[in-house]
């Protein structure tokens, strides 16, 4: 899966707007993103390596829910990461 | 009384147009004047989120332009604002009186979002109730809890909607760089002023010949600027300006709608100019 990354997220990916993981499900496929870019962890993730509900997922533009991670995806799906809110 | 937070400011040619104040200024000091009541009466901005991880995002904004001033009136400027918890505790308004030689020239308001800031290195957060230990720093007179603030922005676009004759729309692009943003790498909510300015300027250039009334889109001062938002633009987002102009009793009425392709909805705010 392609995951792509925006606005206040591309500081933590090296300026990577796209990254190419290998993986079967979208749980699998956040944790792979951390391990490649580890800046993301805290960002993406809680203490308890949840995904943190402040960021909204879409997969080739539909919206994915959090009891939906460990749905099987294949290889061609887009993952956005959109932060919903932003305190600064 | 509500503590007022009172400054003044040295004016320069950049805070005027040929006509008014310019609305991006007043909106930006007007953020000014939030970070200076924040630290004269509260928790400074910055201990605010890095110590108690509390914030406020920006839901939106309005400038009523009152005495005409111009920049030859005189040097300076008084802003003296105060700041009330509303809704509960899930709202705050932010209320900024600019004085200048002539009077008040102008009321910037600016409504707010509490947020719990939920890690800081992205400033990544959820919306919250202003929580006890900070509300217990504030007068009992700043907090309007049972006040839900009024809505301008959709009460014109019904009325429009009802009773104007729209006469031009035009649509603008523009992509959002860290010029535009704050901290955050978000959008400064200010920059919509001069964003959906220059989609106005473009309408009413092009449309002027066949629409007289769009002159005054370019020639005179705006009355009002009210605006909503959303959701947020960061840096490297792309985004329209979708703006219609209308006559509603006489006046002229620019309503600006703020789009993305990003999923999750395509509107980001609005934003109404009234002339």
């Amino acid at each position: 899966m392609k995951f792509v990354l925006s606005g206040n997220l591309l500081r933590f990916s090296s300026f990577g707007r796209e990254v190419s993981i290998d993986a079967p499900t979208l749980s699998d496929g956040l944790s792979r993103l951390c391990e490649q870019c580890p800046s993301l962890k805290p960002v993406l993730l809680d203490g308890d390596g949840k995904f943190r509900r402040i960021h909204r997922l879409f997969v080739n533009g539909d919206q994915v829910m959090v009891d939906e991670l460990s749905a099987p995806r294949g290889a061609g799906d887009e993952v956005q990461i959109v932060t919903a809110i932003a305190g600064g | 009384m509500p503590r007022a937070h009172t400054f003044e400011l040295t004016t320069d040619t950049s805070h005027f147009t040929p006509l008014q104040l310019q609305p991006r200024d007043l909106l930006s000091t007007g953020f000014n004047a939030l970070s200076q009541w924040l630290r004269a009466n509260w928790v400074s901005f910055p201990d605010l989120i890095s110590k108690h991880r509390f914030s406020v995002v920006i839901l939106g904004t309005s400038v009523e332009w009152r005495a005409p001033l111009k920049f030859f009136d005189g040097p300076t400027l008084t802003l003296t604002s105060t700041l009330k918890i509303q809704r509960n505790g899930t709202r705050a308004q932010l209320d900024t009186e600019v004085k200048g030689a002539t009077g008040v020239a102008a009321r910037v308001g600016i409504l707010l979002c509490p947020v719990e800031v939920v890690e800081l290195e992205g400033l990544s957060a959820t919306p919250t109730r202003v929580p006890e230990r900070l509300a217990s720093l504030l007068q009992l007179d700043e907090l309007e809890l049972d006040v839900t603030p009024r809505r301008v922005v959709p009460d014109v676009r019904a009325a429009l909607e009802k009773s104007g004759k729209m006469i031009g729309e035009h649509k603008s692009s523009f992509t959002v760089h860290r010029h535009h943003c704050e901290v955050a790498d978000q959008w400064a909510f200010f920059e919509v002023a001069g964003l959906v300015g220059a989609s106005r300027e473009a309408m009413a250039l092009e449309g002027v010949a066949k629409q007289p009334a769009l002159q005054a889109a370019l020639g005179t001062p705006l009355q009002r600027f009210d605006m909503e938002l959303s959701r947020p633009y960061y840096w490297f987002q792309p985004g329209t300006v979708a703006s219609t102009a209308w006559v509603l009793d006489g006046r002229l009425v620019i309503v600006h709608r703020l789009l993305s392709p990003v999923p999750g909805g395509e509107e980001h705010g609005v934003a109404v100019e009234r002339f």
